[in-house]
Formats: C-alpha cells, structure tokens, sequence
C-alpha cells in the first residue's frame, strides 16, 4: 500500500520535473528572458531535451532502485528512508540541472546580446478584465461555512467523543496517533480545516488582484492563455479546497462516531482524496499546455516584453517592490508564485499558515 | 483594446497611459459609456504602483473625457457630455503651440505643418470607418 501511494506520487512529481521547460512560456527557458528575437536559438531546445533526457533516465534508475529496496529492506523505517531519499535525489538531480542551464543561458544571453537593442514595452488589454474568469468568492465561502459548523457541532458532542482523540491517520487511512480529549483537541482537526480554507480562499483571491500578462508580440493568443490559466487555477484550487473539506469532515465525524473507523471503511476517503488532487493537478497541466503561446520561429520585431529577469533571484524567487501583484505565474514549475516584497502576501498566506502551524504544535 | 506603454520611456508611465486612452477613444476602439478598469486592476496589469493609475485617471476626468462614479468606476463621457469649451481649445492650442514652434525653428512650412495636422487626424479615424 505504501509503495503504491508514494509511487504514484514520484511518478507524477518525476513527469512534472521532466515536462516543466515545456509547460511554462516560450521566451522564458530556465528562468531567464529569452527576447521573442532569439526564442529559436538552437541551444536553447537542445537544453531543454538534455535536460529531459536526464532527468528522465536518473528518475527511472531511482525508481527501479526502490522497488528492489522495499522489497529487500524488512524494516519500515528503512524502507521508508529509501523511499523518501529517492525522491529528493531525483528533486536535487533537477534542481542542480536547472542552475547549470540558468547560468549557461544568462552567460549565452550576454555574449550575444540578446535585446540590447529592443525596446521594452508592457501591453495590457482594458477589456481583459471584464472576460476574466476566475470563480466568484462565494464558491470558496461554501467549505468555511463548512467547517464552521463542524467546529460548532464537535463542541456540542463533546461528551460523546472518546477519551482520545485520534490526530494523525497512516496511509492505509487507519489513525496512527492520538491525544486527551480536550475542547482544543476536539476541535483541533475542524480548525486546521478552516485555515487550509483561508488560505485556499486567500490564494485564489490574490491571484484575481494579479496582472493579467500579455506578451506585445502575441497580444490576442498570450491574453486567451492568461485567462484560462486563471480560469483552470481557480477550478483547481476549489477542488482541492472540496476534497478537503470532504476527507477531513469524514474524519472528523469518525472522531465523534467511532463505529465509523471499523474496518478499512475509511481508505476510500483517503484514495479519493488523493485522486481529486493529483487529477485535478494532471488536468491543470494539459490545459496549460494545450493554452500556451507557440512559437513557430524567431519573431521580427522591434519590440519585447518587459525584461524582469533583475527581479528573480536565481529566476526562482520573485521580489518587485513596484510590482502591485502578489501572485505571479512560476517561471520554472507548474503554478504560482509569490511577489516576496508585497507585504500583502504575508497576511494573506503567511498568517493562516502560522496559525496553521500553531494548531498543529498545541494540539496534535 | 491594447495599450501599450514603455517603462524606461522618458515620458511618465502616467502620461502614456493618459495619452494611450485618450487615443483609442479618438480611434473608436473605446466607445462613450464603456467603463475602464478598476484603478487596482490596471496597476496590477500594468505592474506600477496604483498612484500612477489614479493620476492618470483624475488626469482624463480633469480634461472631461471620463466621469469617475463611486460605484461604477471611471466611465468614458458622451460626445454630448463632452461638449467642446472655449478653456478646452485654448488648452489644446497651448499644448499645440511647443510642437509648432519646434516645426518652425526647424524650418517647417505652414503647409507641411497643415499636412501633419491633416494626416494625424486621418490616421486616427480609418481604422474608426473600418469597424
């Protein structure tokens, strides 16, 4: 059971790793500004292959490795380490991939001079707001409303929970760990519940605050991509903000009616869990890629985009006091980012997830 | 409709927003009524700070070309609305005056500068009669 969860998992985080220079934009290749003039530049599609290829092969290696080493390993402690060791090999082998072709391409983009003398300039389209997408507040109000009343409903049937109340559940959805039933315990699960909400709520949220980015040499197809990348994030995060609510509402209630737990009745739960969040992760992806701006060929113009590559540092984190934005799409990875010099991203996801933690030290 | 503005321009981004409206009003591709975005959007999008936006804004209502309701946000004003004053013109004839000068000084004829006024003009309502 274990092997198969965490293989599904490192299967899924390998392909992601493999296929990341190939999902996120064209003009940037590993982090860095690539002017729409020198997009096809022959050394840039060969390090993006490379960088596959190698990631790819190594991460079937690893992978073969483990299962040979869970099967000869008896104890689970090991066999957990080889597991989770196998993983950040492969996560360290791709990152260390990344910073060598970062490094390659800014020296290359150097040399070459690559937009020196193109002018810079930021489009936006005063419509594009109007067409935006993204889910309206209420949909993500649904799940708090949800939790509210467990936490309302746990501290009414206080008395009829047992003396110890189950925190922590193996991946076979069995609870593995437990605490004395106090009004903090009780309702410790319910709570945590609610800040993962928060921040959910306060992810989407932010991300609809954020810019819309056009590219000025491909104004109408960059704007089609921004808005169903928007779309389909907001989708996402809302199901994974359900399946949440669900597993852990489920879970909950076995605390409360513990005839629930009996059996294997709870695995389910857990499998579907799992399958909603790395499905709808899966489906997030091919949308991307389905949406994203092609290039045929180096593009004659006198103009690009605005070149912020001053702004990430290692291309990898995003700080931009000018920047109103607190979210801005990853430049190598699927997703988002965080604006780190927007005070504003700090209180809305850094306070619930500190709260978060709180819960979690007092009470599990 | 795009706009498009230069960061490293020497002309505020302010300025180039307000100019960047203003034109594609004058093209037809903003009509009376239609609303803009919401200052804290357009800074978003644009990436500048939201002070910027709101000059620009105030600038455009200042000039009688938006209204900026409470609720709705900034609207584009009527032809009616923004009926021509005599203050406008002067204004229009002051911004004019700089660029003539220049014209002259460099030895420009009235007609050539005629011809300009003429082109400009003409360049702005094609793609107006396109649509």
């Amino acid at each position: 059971m274990l092997l198969g969860v965490f293989i599904s998992i490192y299967i899924m985080t390998l392909v992601l790793q493999m296929i990341v220079p190939f999902i996120v934009r064209e003009t940037i290749v590993f982090g860095v500004t690539v002017p729409d003039q020198n997009i096809k530049h022959p050394v840039l599609a060969n390090m993006k292959k490379r960088y596959a290829q190698i990631v790819g092969g190594t991460g079937i290696v690893l992978l073969i490795v483990m299962i040979i080493s869970y099967n000869i390993l008896t104890s689970e402690s090991n066999q957990s380490m080889v597991l989770l060791g196998c993983l950040f090999s492969m996560l360290t082998l791709s990152m260390v991939l990344y910073w060598v072709n970062h490094q390659k391409i800014l020296t290359l983009k150097k040399q070459e001079q690559w937009g020196v003398n193109i002018k810079q300039v930021r489009a936006v389209d005063l419509t594009a707001r109007s067409r935006d997408e993204m889910l309206p507040w209420s949909f993500f109000a649904i799940p708090l409303g949800i939790a509210g009343f467990l936490i309302i409903y746990s501290i009414l049937h206080y008395d009829q929970m047992p003396t110890n109340i189950a925190v922590h559940w193996g991946p076979n959805g069995e609870a593995d760990a437990w605490r004395n039933k106090t009004y903090l315990s009780a309702i410790s699960l319910p709570l945590s519940m609610l800040m993962m909400q928060c921040m959910m709520w306060g992810i989407t949220d932010s991300i609809k605050r954020s810019a819309i980015k056009i590219a000025v040499n491909r104004k109408a197809e960059s704007l089609e991509d921004q808005l169903k990348t928007r779309k389909y994030m907001s989708w996402q995060i809302l199901l994974v903000s359900y399946a949440l609510t669900v597993l852990l509402t489920v879970l909950q209630l076995s605390n409360i009616y513990p005839a629930m737990t009996v059996g294997y009745k709870l695995l389910p739960v857990f499998v579907l869990f799992l399958a909603v969040v790395l499905g709808s992760l899966f489906i997030y992806v091919v949308k991307k890629r389905k949406y994203r701006v092609r290039y045929e060929e180096n593009i004659d113009s006198q103009i690009m985009d605005v070149d912020e590559d001053r702004y990430w540092r290692g291309g990898l984190i995003y700080m931009n006091r000018q920047d109103p934005s607190i979210f801005v799409e990853k430049r190598f990875g699927v997703g988002w980012t965080m604006n780190l010099a927007n005070p504003r991203g700090y209180i809305v996801i850094v306070l619930p997830f500190l709260l978060l933690l709180l819960i979690s030290i007092f009470s599990l | 409709m795009f706009i498009q503005i230069e960061p490293q321009s020497d002309v505020p981004i302010y300025e180039q927003v307000t100019r960047q409206i203003i034109e594609g009003i004058a093209r037809g591709d903003m009509k009376q009524g239609d609303t803009l975005p919401s200052v804290r959007s357009l800074a978003a999008d644009l990436g500048v700070n939201m002070h910027t936006v709101n000059k620009s804004y105030h600038e455009l209502e200042a000039k009688g070309i938006i209204a900026i309701r409470a609720k709705s946000g900034a609207i584009i004003r009527s032809t009616e609305e923004r009926a021509l004053t005599h203050a406008q013109l002067q204004q229009i004839e002051k911004n004019l005056k700089p660029v003539v000068a220049e014209g002259m000084v460099l030895g420009a004829t009235v007609e050539q500068i005629e011809h300009m006024m003429k082109k400009v003009f003409a360049d702005l309502q094609i793609p107006a009669e396109g649509v």
